[in-house]
């Protein structure tokens, strides 16, 4: 009879452990991402990247650094919809993380795939107005209350 | 009777976590969203700008389109190429808006993708008009001269829209 309590025991602790793991690995999946990105481009232009990501929220989160050659001007990131509309804007991107705000003006970043536009303003400087390559990084996925 | 009390002493607290665990499961494990895959859902989510009227004529552009946009981006350097275009015919009849991926050693990273424009409809293989360049991928990437037959806002491209359905 012993025998018998014990394996009913073992059997619902086996089934708990994996409702929980099950549960945890969903919300692992859905946190947040963060990542380099990079391209190359002329200044004063914006260009429309093809890398595709996802954020899974309701509202999401974004934030986003760069670095690249600008002569002391200025860098615009934008998230642009499966659809080409810009849904949210970073203005005056530096080395810190700087967020991402809609069209509203709001942190929320709607959810769905989504890519990159990218401007540089900057004026020429002695090295002229050739092709800049830039780097930073990037925030997304971050669930926004 | 006394062995029946311990043996339920024993089991109560294993109802307790079947339970607990039943709940989680049924109950969407408390989940922050219940869509919580990194693959995309359904696009209506994303398609906040496009109302019916609004909806892009998108088509795979000719080999011979695909073709003269190739030309404009190796004439500006040989190591590039642009293999596939899809076309957008701008429902205010100012032509049609090209959009292809620059593949190549010199667009790293996130994959820059080119806007063009044409006058002559870019489905027809006996397509022999010209292109000019309209976004700044097609401005950095090609030799095409400047666009000034569509007007161009970079935040809102419906072209962009047909390239994400039919970029693959």
């Amino acid at each position: 009879m012993r025998r018998s309590v014990f394996s009913v025991r073992g059997r619902v602790v086996a089934i708990a452990l994996a409702v929980v793991a099950f549960c945890l690995g969903g919300q692992l999946a859905a946190q947040a991402t963060e990542g380099p990105i990079s391209g190359s481009q002329d200044l004063n232009v914006t260009v429309h990247y093809n890398t595709a990501r996802y954020n899974s929220y309701p509202q999401n989160y974004m934030s986003a650094w760069f670095s690249g050659s600008n002569g002391g001007g200025s860098t615009s990131m934008g998230v642009r919809n499966t659809s080409g509309l810009q849904i949210a804007r970073a203005a005056n991107v530096t080395g810190s993380w700087t967020p991402f705000y809609n069209n509203s003006g709001g942190l929320g970043v709607s959810p769905g795939t989504f890519y990159m536009n990218v401007l540089i303003i900057g004026a020429c400087g002695g090295s002229g107005c050739g092709v800049q390559n830039w780097h930073g990084g990037l925030n997304w996925n971050i669930r926004y209350y | 009777m006394a062995h029946s009390v311990e043996q339920r002493r024993r089991v109560l607290p294993l109802r307790a976590v079947a339970l607990t665990a039943t709940l989680l499961l049924f109950g969407g494990c408390g989940s922050t969203n219940s869509s919580s895959s990194v693959e995309p859902r359904s696009s209506s989510a994303t398609d906040q700008s496009a109302s019916p009227s609004a909806r892009p004529q998108c088509a795979t552009a000719s080999r011979a389109t695909t073709s003269t946009v190739n030309a404009t981006v190796q004439a500006k350097d040989a190591r590039n190429s642009v293999a596939k275009v899809v076309s957008w015919a701008d429902p205010q009849g100012e032509g049609w808006w090209l959009v292809g991926a620059i593949s190549g050693p010199t667009t790293p990273g996130e994959g820059a993708l080119g806007i063009w424009a044409t006058e002559e409809d870019p489905t027809q293989e006996s397509f022999a008009g010209s292109v000019s360049a309209v976004d700044g991928g097609a401005h950095t990437w090609s030799t095409a001269p400047e666009n000034e037959l569509v007007k161009y806002d970079p935040t809102d491209v419906p072209a962009l829209g047909c390239w994400s359905q039919n970029r693959s």
